[in-house]
């Protein structure tokens, strides 16, 4: 049985964040091979791994539901501008909304529900105990705009790409647990613009396949990848608007509270065209599970050690583990023995 | 000795040589301060029939320059600009071309401006900057701050002190910038002059 | 991974035009998903001998998506689907379509939109002018099509537009100065075309000349793929030879001999069907492998390209 969402646990502060028995064996190990490698790795986002697995509904829900739907409340009202935009992506902004609405009430009936009669459409969230009437396509009956709405019910951040000239533009978006990348600056930019920063995968020509095979996806073929980093606590919030904030914890990880302190953090992202506005929705949903819970498993534990130990240099730093990675690696040394 | 190699972050600009397009209906020339002799050369090489030069100074000078027919539109400010730029686009086709001189987040905030009045990318073309002058955006607070040439750089809004990274935006015509010492409040790395 | 097939059902078949027809097609117990303006889908025709699949524009505003439109052309040239559609398929029958797909969105931030059409090229633009209308954009259509063969739509296009409806009937010796058209075209004017390779190089030709920049301008190739001299593939790993005719792609005669390739878009740009090629002069047509691995001649992408030899060898 899927767990339920438990009581909400926090992200931040007291960091009281913790994965059940269940929620650590069906977590997304990213690791296929013993070098991690950029790689064009992109698959259809068809169910697999049966009954309760994360990839058994188009969007899982688990039981952290309702943590991070506080933790994004939190986000969104020290700053609103995390969620954005643009003109010409209101369109898109209801596609995802439908999007949303539909997968969920058709996937977890239990919690949620739609009823549509045209454009008149009545929905419930009983996990958070919302009920909404409204027009489709009218923004003045529902609280806020379609996305900031519908973005604050479901598990994932989310960027609603805008496709012309053969290429995405990050023209909106509710980004409240990136790892350490900024919605306000990239907004605008071609999908080779906000992957600028990232080291060797540009000149493997990585960005050009998968910009080709993006902007080639039909309605309803969604396709899927893993992403993964680091990061220390169980902090969902690594943006670089609060990184000051954060950026010290890099330097509070010790031998000893390594496996406690440093959590691997696995986003699952589903890329998924929208019918009526053409736009690429891009979902990324965050898993984290720290490296004490990786060592129950002892295959994965060892798959990670060398991961971590044939890991690139570019990659270290640019995924920010310079002052904490020796560390990793040598507490996960004692699983491939 | 700072390498001249290209920068590997893929969203910094690179500015290739300009080349007059010979087809268009109508060039305008955009200058922030003086207008270089490169600017000028290009400006005489350019048999368009209609053309305009402008320049932008908050200076006092002169701009009249020896060879340029008519001497060039003076603006003060970006600002004083932005009204006038409807009836200089309003003539405007799709075979126009404008050419800008300046500095780096000069030019791209007159490129944004043109991209409003529905130019394309192709039709804009830049010098190489002038200056080593960037414009930081400040992913703390969101405020810009202008006319920076050293990484490790306070930040005029909430004054924290920044790394300039070459992660840059058209749109906001600046860059990525973050605390430096965010991690280790002693670790500030010596100031460095920008490329 | 290839997009889930939906069953429609063709409730109306009209004539539009000397050699078009329309048909209009319903969700086989089951709505028809949204599309956006510009989509086509990918019709699916059971024949005698084998199975056809063309790409048609959705003709109907997209604000309805209750039915689809499609409008098919009686090709001279046509690898066998237009005449299957015209001659076979009757009110009532069912047939099958892939979900919607679109690689010829306008571009909506646009200040003006300049279309040129040629002929049944008018199909991908009956979806965009209801809603160029509805945002108050300015529209400027010209028409260009041979009032004996084709010329579909002209009175609903004439209620849409009025004076920014351009019509050019070749057999009544009636041209478009292209060139004239496309002179003053103020900033921000984005230029669509569809139809005959012929108009599209033309109206690309004219731009170069003029000095607009390529990426105003945006088509979609509507002509079906070129056919090709027939050529065989043999497979390295089972020694199986497969021919493909003129008429199929190379995608085609290996699904048809029961070799199940990964496939995608059908149409050269997303890479799924890419195979390993061991020998073979290639005649390469898609857009996904960059012009060096083109020249290398290592990968070939079936859906789309052939080859100029008599047999090739695919590493699969
Ligand atoms: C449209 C969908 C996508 C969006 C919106 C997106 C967005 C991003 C962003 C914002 C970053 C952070 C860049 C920074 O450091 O500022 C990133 C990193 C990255 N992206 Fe994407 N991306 C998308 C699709 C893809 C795909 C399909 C691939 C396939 C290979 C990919 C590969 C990567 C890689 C390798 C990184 C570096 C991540 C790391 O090492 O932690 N992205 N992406
Ligand atoms: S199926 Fe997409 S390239 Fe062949």
């Amino acid at each position: 049985m899927r767990v339920a969402p438990k009581p909400v646990q926090s992200f931040r502060d007291d960091f009281t964040y913790s994965n059940s028995d269940e929620a650590i064996e069906r977590f997304p190990f990213p690791f296929v091979e013993d070098e991690y490698r950029y790689s064009v790795n992109i698959e259809s986002h068809t169910p697999k791994g049966g009954t309760d697995s994360i990839y058994e509904h188009f969007i899982d829900i688990d039981e952290h539901y309702l943590s991070e739907m506080a933790e994004r409340a939190i986000v969104l009202e020290e700053n609103p501008r995390r969620c954005l935009s643009m003109g010409h992506m209101a369109l898109a902004g209801w596609d995802f909304l439908e999007r949303m609405m539909v997968s969920l009430s058709t996937d977890y009936p239990q919690y949620f529900s739609l009823r549509r009669d045209k454009d008149q459409w009545h929905w419930e969230n009983t996990l958070l105990d919302i009920q909404q009437d409204f027009v489709f396509g009218d923004e003045s009956t529902l609280p806020m705009s379609p996305l900031d709405y519908m973005g604050r019910q479901v598990q994932g951040d989310f960027a609603l790409l805008d496709q012309r000239d053969n290429d995405l533009f990050m023209d909106a978006g509710m980004i409240t647990c990136p790892a350490d990348w900024s919605l306000a600056f990239d907004a605008g930019m071609s999908f080779s613009e906000w992957h600028g920063p990232v080291p060797m995968a540009h000149s493997a020509g990585i960005f050009d396949r998968a910009l080709k095979y993006l902007t080639a996806i039909p309605i309803g073929s969604p396709a899927r990848r893993l992403n993964w980093t680091l990061t220390v606590n169980a902090r969902m919030d690594t943006s670089p608007e609060k990184y000051p904030d954060w950026g010290h914890e890099r330097t509070t990880v010790t031998a000893e509270n390594v496996a406690q302190k440093v959590y691997l953090r696995v986003e699952l992202q589903i890329m998924d065209r929208m019918p009526r506005s053409n736009a690429l929705l891009f979902v990324i949903r965050t898993y984290l599970i720290s490296l004490e819970d990786i060592a129950t498993n002892p295959e994965w534990a060892k798959r990670m050690h060398r991961a971590m130990k044939t890991l690139p240099q570019p990659l270290i730093d640019y995924k920010g583990l310079t002052r904490y990675h020796h560390l990793v690696v040598d507490y996960l040394a004692q699983f491939d023995r | 000795m700072q390498s001249e190699a290209p920068s590997a972050v893929t969203s910094r600009p690179v500015y290739a040589p300009i080349i007059i397009d010979s087809c268009s209906d109508n060039d305008v020339f955009i200058c922030e301060n003086l207008m270089s002799e490169q600017m000028q050369s290009l400006y005489l090489k350019s048999k368009c029939p209609a053309k305009t030069a402008l320049c932008i100074t908050s200076d006092d000078t002169d701009i009249a320059v020896d060879g340029v027919a008519e001497k060039p539109i003076k603006f003060q400010k970006i600002s004083d600009f932005l009204g006038s730029l409807p009836s200089l686009v309003k003539p405007m086709t799709l075979r126009s071309r404008v050419y800008l001189e300046g500095s780096e987040p000069f030019m791209w905030r007159l490129y944004g401006m043109f991209l409003a009045q529905g130019m394309v990318a192709e039709q804009i073309n830049m010098q190489s900057p002038v200056s080593n002058k960037r414009s930081l955006f400040c992913t703390h607070c969101f405020s810009v701050t202008d006319d920076v040439t050293t990484t490790v750089a306070p930040c005029s809004g909430c004054g924290r002190l920044l790394h300039v990274s070459d992660h840059f935006s058209k749109r906001h015509a600046a860059y990525f910038c973050y605390q430096v010492n965010a991690e280790d409040p002693n670790d500030v790395p010596q100031v460095q002059e920008l490329t | 991974m290839s997009a889930d097939k939906i069953q429609v059902k063709v409730t109306r078949i009209v004539d539009v035009a000397p050699k078009i027809k329309e048909f209009t097609l319903v969700g086989v117990n089951r709505t028809l998903p949204e599309f956006s303006p510009g989509s086509h889908v990918m019709v699916e025709m059971q024949g005698q001998e084998k199975t056809y699949r063309n790409a048609y524009s959705l003709l109907n505003d997209a604000l309805d998506s209750s039915e689809y439109r499609i409008a098919v052309r009686l090709q001279d040239e046509s690898r066998g689907g237009s005449v299957y559609m015209h001659q076979s398929v009757k009110e009532g029958d069912v047939l099958s379509v892939t979900p919607p797909m679109n690689l010829f969105a306008p571009l909506w931030h646009a200040k003006k939109h300049l279309i040129f059409a040629g002929g049944v090229g008018i199909t991908p633009f009956m979806s965009y002018i209801p809603e160029f209308l509805r945002q108050g954009v300015n529209c400027e259509l010209h028409y260009m099509f041979r009032g004996l063969q084709t010329g579909a739509y002209q009175e609903v296009l004439q209620q849409e537009l009025k004076t920014t409806l351009f019509i050019y009937d070749a057999d009544k010796e009636q041209r478009c100065d292209i060139k004239e058209v496309l002179k003053c075209q103020p900033l921000g004017t984005h230029v669509y075309i569809c139809g005959p390779e012929k108009l599209v190089e033309g109206v690309e030709q004219a731009a170069i000349e003029l000095g607009i920049p390529l990426s105003v301008i945006h088509s979609e190739a509507f002509a079906a793929p070129k056919p090709g001299t027939p050529f065989k593939v043999e497979i390295k790993s089972t020694g199986q030879v497969v021919q493909v005719g003129e008429q199929d792609t190379m995608l085609e005669a290996l699904e048809t001999a029961g070799l199940a390739i990964p496939n995608l878009c059908r149409a050269g740009v997303c890479g799924q069907c890419s195979c390993a090629v061991e020998q073979g002069d290639l005649d390469h047509r898609d857009n996904y492998l960059s012009d060096s691995e083109k020249s290398l001649g290592a990968m070939v992408m079936p859906c789309v390209s052939r080859a100029n030899s008599e047999r090739i060898i695919l590493d699969i």
